[in-house]
């Protein structure tokens, strides 16, 4: 088996801005894409997630608007040598409490999920496939005085990937469709 | 005998240099997102200046550009008889 040799890389971000945190979340339920997105053999390349998914007809994705600092995505290799693998993690918040937030969030119920977030930088990632959904997870507090957090906490994570949390080509953003806002 | 001349009129309308093409739109609408840009829905409501920054993959998807339309009034000089009524020149 050919050996992938090891280049030289700067992890510095030398002269660059490296900011944290998640700017926008987008969400899919696994079953709206047809077939394995994204297909690790034929659908990742250089680092990088080269093709959109096939949404079934008329499926797009939506947009969570989250409250500031309250999203993160998260990838972690485990195993021993010979047996890792990647998990994928994501985690957000949404404030408040409505008859809509609790309706969207009852369709997450044993419903798996893929993920692309833009992070601070500009860069969009993907989290889960359709092989292998994001199952989110949700709590709800209502907080006991007035200044406390009332809202939801969304918390999802997979294990046996394999590839990490994995930018989108940018050349493909453009095309991504999703839900009109109304 | 009193001689009047009209002057021609030059009418150009032009109110936004995109038009939205409702074909293109699928059923339900659609937004995209792009970085520096956010997530928009395409509508006729987006900014001229907007759309102008937008990639020219996904302008010339959703809008085409609005061809300026001229209405030209051309009033012929003419010359008053001494019976009142108007006669051309």
């Amino acid at each position: 088996m050919a050996t992938v040799s090891f280049a030289n890389i700067d992890g510095t971000s030398h002269q660059t801005p490296n900011p944290g945190g998640v700017r926008q979340v987008f969400v899919a339920i696994a079953k709206d894409i047809v077939g394995v997105w994204p297909n690790y053999k034929t659908q990742i390349s250089a680092g990088e997630v080269t093709a959109l998914p096939v949404m079934q007809t008329g499926k797009k994705f939506a947009k969570y608007v989250c409250p500031d600092g309250t999203v993160d995505v998260n990838d972690d290799d485990s195993g021993d040598p010979a047996y890792q693998s990647s998990k994928h993690m994501i985690n957000f918040a949404l404030a408040g409490f409505s008859k809509e937030l609790v309706a969207e969030l009852n369709k997450h119920r044993n419903a798996g999920s893929v993920f692309i977030v833009e992070q601070n930088d500009g860069t969009y990632g993907v989290c889960g496939s359709t092989d292998n959904p994001i199952f989110l997870k949700k709590s709800f507090k209502s907080g006991k005085k007035g200044n406390d957090k009332r809202g939801y906490e969304l918390k999802g994570e997979q294990d046996g990937f394999m590839f990490g949390i994995t930018p989108l080509a940018p050349t493909l953003i453009e095309d991504l469709e999703i839900l009109a806002e109304v | 005998m009193r001689l009047f001349v009209a002057k021609s009129l030059l009418f150009i309308q032009m109110e936004k240099k995109f038009q939205l093409i409702e074909s293109a739109i699928p059923e339900g609408g659609v937004a995209h997102t792009l970085p520096g840009l956010g997530t928009f829905t395409i509508s006729e409501q987006l900014d001229d200046k907007f759309i102008e920054n937008l990639p020219e993959k996904l302008r010339s998807k959703y809008f085409k550009p609005v061809v300026a339309t001229a209405e030209v009034a051309i009033v012929e000089p003419v010359t008053e008889t001494e019976d009142g009524k108007a006669k051309r020149k």
